[in-house]
């Protein structure tokens, strides 16, 4: 490949001062987000990069991670051709005769439906199917559907916190941090499934006491009525195909470090292979492939890249050795500094440029670092219920409901979010302190 | 035997399904036959002829050729349905060259009919059969034909015309592709015509349980008859047309 020749031949000190630069008004960008979209703001400072010489081309190629690109590509895939069979709707269908008609019933059974499957499904995609189905049945009940979505979404956020696959931020440190599928599963799936009854003891308490679930409508035939109205398209053959190749993947990401595969190409081969025994048309599909957060991606590793090479991460990994004494003290300061960041910021570039820290960290320090990579997981994800800007999945729902006809003000959110976010990453950070305390 | 109707029973069958398929082929005029296979000791009460076999259902269908065989077929959740396959719905799929009635238990008298006809490939085989099975019924039938981003013309025409003349065109183009296959259809009191947009083999099924059709009626010739056959929650006819001794 080559290397290219920059207009500009920069010294080693200007060159970590315009990687920090570029990483500084990149992330302006991401947060000022009324005034520039995410997308072309990471394109921009990672081409910018690479230009003004910070980055060579070759080594913007290198700091773009295929296997967390592939694994979010192929996932979307896979999850596109079960939207495509009507199988997430039926499930929501399913749920939702269970509930009856009671409103905690529904609160309970659709959280927790979204928590499972937000640990293997982006978040984003579970909310855009679960929440127009909430928000249905939820006004034909004549209850008010607000404190539901966002219950519904705090709950898509701290079930993705469950496995490799559940949110980008685990992608990002399965990754850069060479955890395998079942390193998520042993450490952390057990934390985020306590964590999750806490969450949920939080907001149906404060639901309870605001009144939110008091039922309007009386008879068990008027709910029958509304689920009859609602019978959700399906494709079995198509859903089997689907559900095959999904199980095939899952126990492939369960033995990939036994056959030496990255997840993200299994992910890849496994779509791939999805496409053409269905025979669907690869368009339709990858429509629903988020194509602008892949991109997002590109940009950020090379703006990224750019603190990289130019050794910042060095310098900060050096630097905070000085408050991290050990992975127990460590816990809490990665912990619940990231939570605090991703409640306020994009969890994104904070957990790539986090990662990096950790990766020059373990040069620096003598002790096992691995449960600061945990940490940092609990914290971003978990982090991101804080606001109602801190996790994509809250603008998304914020942005169904209002279409929908019902705003979710910031204030709205803050009250729910901010004691869920308090409280699990607490649990979260003090389970996982105690299982390295006592183990 | 090209006159007969077939009820293939394995075991055991919902004596809904015989009475409903006593009662079809009295409407229809053809004699009724009943195939039990495997060990069993069920009994039929009803004056036609019953048959005990010894041959597996597979090996039946692929001996005979009636004019049409009548399945008997569960129809479980939609959840059981994607782990648990009816050996009837496994036996229609294996035989694209037999015309099958898959009807589920509580099903009863046929008033009201779906056939489903591909616009752009319509299938002279399948018209013609199609009069010879829905006129003796003497019932409404609707005739139903999709649109999909799969198909061959649509990705075409959305690439050089807007929105509402799309509309208006399709409307036109496959509103006279109707008209001519109805007009093939003597003697069937064809009630309207239907455009759905999506694929066929989801949209049509869960529009003829939505508007309760007792009867729905699909080509065996068509790539989407998996799905036909394992998304129709009412009584389906797969017809390939008439089938030579």
């Amino acid at each position: 490949m080559s290397e290219g020749v920059s207009l500009f031949h920069l010294s080693h000190s200007s060159k970590v001062a315009l990687a920090v630069s570029i990483f500084l008004g990149t992330y302006a960008m991401i947060v000022l987000e009324k005034f520039f979209h995410r997308v072309p703001a990471a394109l921009f400072g990672g081409t910018l990069a690479v230009l003004i010489g910070v980055l060579t081309p070759h080594e913007a190629w290198i700091s773009i991670d295929g296997n967390t690109l592939f694994l979010l590509l192929g996932m979307m895939t896979i999850v596109s051709v079960l939207i495509e069979s009507g199988f997430f709707s039926i499930l929501a269908h399913k749920a939702l005769k269970l509930t009856g008609g009671k409103p905690l019933k529904i609160l309970i059974v659709f959280a927790t439906l979204t928590a499972v499957i937000s640990a293997f499904l982006d978040n984003v995609t579970t909310v855009l199917f679960v929440i127009p189905i909430l928000i249905e049945i939820l006004t034909r009940l004549k209850l008010n559907p607000v404190p539901y979505i966002i219950a519904v979404v705090l709950a898509s956020n701290i079930g993705g916190t469950a496995t490799l696959i559940g949110d980008p931020p685990n992608v990002i440190i399965g990754s850069l941090g060479h955890f395998s599928f079942n390193d998520f599963l042993i450490n952390l799936t057990p934390i985020v499934a306590i964590t999750y009854i806490v969450g949920l003891i939080t907001f149906v308490f404060y639901m309870k006491r605001k009144g939110y679930l008091e039922t309007k409508t009386s008879t068990v035939e008027e709910f029958e009525e509304i689920l009859s109205e609602l019978p959700p398209a399906y494709n079995i053959p198509l859903m089997r195909k689907g559900l095959i190749v999904f199980g095939i993947t899952l126990l492939l990401f369960l033995i990939h470090h036994k056959l030496g595969w990255e997840p993200g190409y299994i992910a890849l081969i496994s779509a791939s292979v999805l496409l053409l025994w269905t025979g669907l048309h690869p368009e339709k599909v990858l429509e629903r492939v988020e194509w602008g957060t892949l991109l997002f991606f590109v940009g950020l590793f090379m703006v990224i890249g750019g603190l990289k090479f130019s050794g910042v991460f060095d310098y900060i990994a050096r630097f905070i050795t000085d408050f991290i004494s050990g992975p127990l003290t460590g816990i809490w300061v990665v912990g619940s500094f990231s939570a605090l960041v991703s409640g306020i910021v994009d969890n994104i570039p904070f957990t790539m440029a986090m990662s990096y820290v950790l990766l020059d960290l373990a040069k620096e320090v003598h002790f096992n670092t691995q449960p600061l990579w945990w940490a940092l997981s609990l914290g971003a994800c978990l982090g991101g219920n804080l606001t109602l800007i801190g996790a994509s999945a809250n603008v998304v729902a914020a942005g169904i409901a209002e279409r929908e006809g019902y705003k979710i003000t910031f204030w709205d959110f803050l009250k729910m979010g901010t004691p869920v976010a308090f409280f699990t990453v607490l649990t979260a950070l003090l389970l996982l302190w105690l299982r390295y305390l006592l183990f | 035997m090209n006159d007969e109707l077939i009820l293939l029973i394995k075991e055991k069958a919902p004596y809904s399904v015989v009475r409903f398929s006593r009662r079809f082929s009295v409407k229809i005029r053809k004699r009724l036959l009943i195939v039990v296979t495997g060990n069993t000791d069920f009994k039929i009460d009803e004056p036609v002829k019953v048959v005990y076999s010894d041959l597996k259902p597979e090996e039946l269908v692929e001996d005979l050729t009636p004019f049409m065989f009548i399945l008997p077929t569960e129809k479980p959740s939609v959840i059981e349905h994607i782990f648990f396959k009816p050996w009837s719905e496994e036996l229609a799929e294996k035989f694209p060259n037999r015309n099958f009635l898959l009807v589920p238990p509580e099903s009863e008298a046929v008033n009201k009919v779906l056939v489903y006809v591909d616009w752009e490939h319509p299938d002279e085989n399948y018209i013609g059969f199609l009069n010879e099975l829905l006129t003796p019924l003497r019932v409404p039938v609707t005739l139903v034909t999709t649109v999909d981003e799969e198909d061959e013309v649509l990705p075409l025409l959305e690439k050089e015309f807007p929105q509402w003349e799309l509309d208006e065109l399709l409307n036109h183009m496959v509103g006279k592709a109707l008209a001519e296959l109805g007009n093939k259809l003597q003697g069937i009191k064809v009630l309207n015509f239907l455009l759905l947009k999506g694929n066929p083999g989801v949209m049509v099924p869960m529009y003829a349980s939505k508007r309760g059709y007792d009867l729905l009626v699909a080509p065996q010739r068509s790539k989407h008859r998996e799905e036909f056959i394992e998304n129709s929650k009412i009584p389906l006819a797969l017809v390939v047309g008439r089938i030579e001794e």
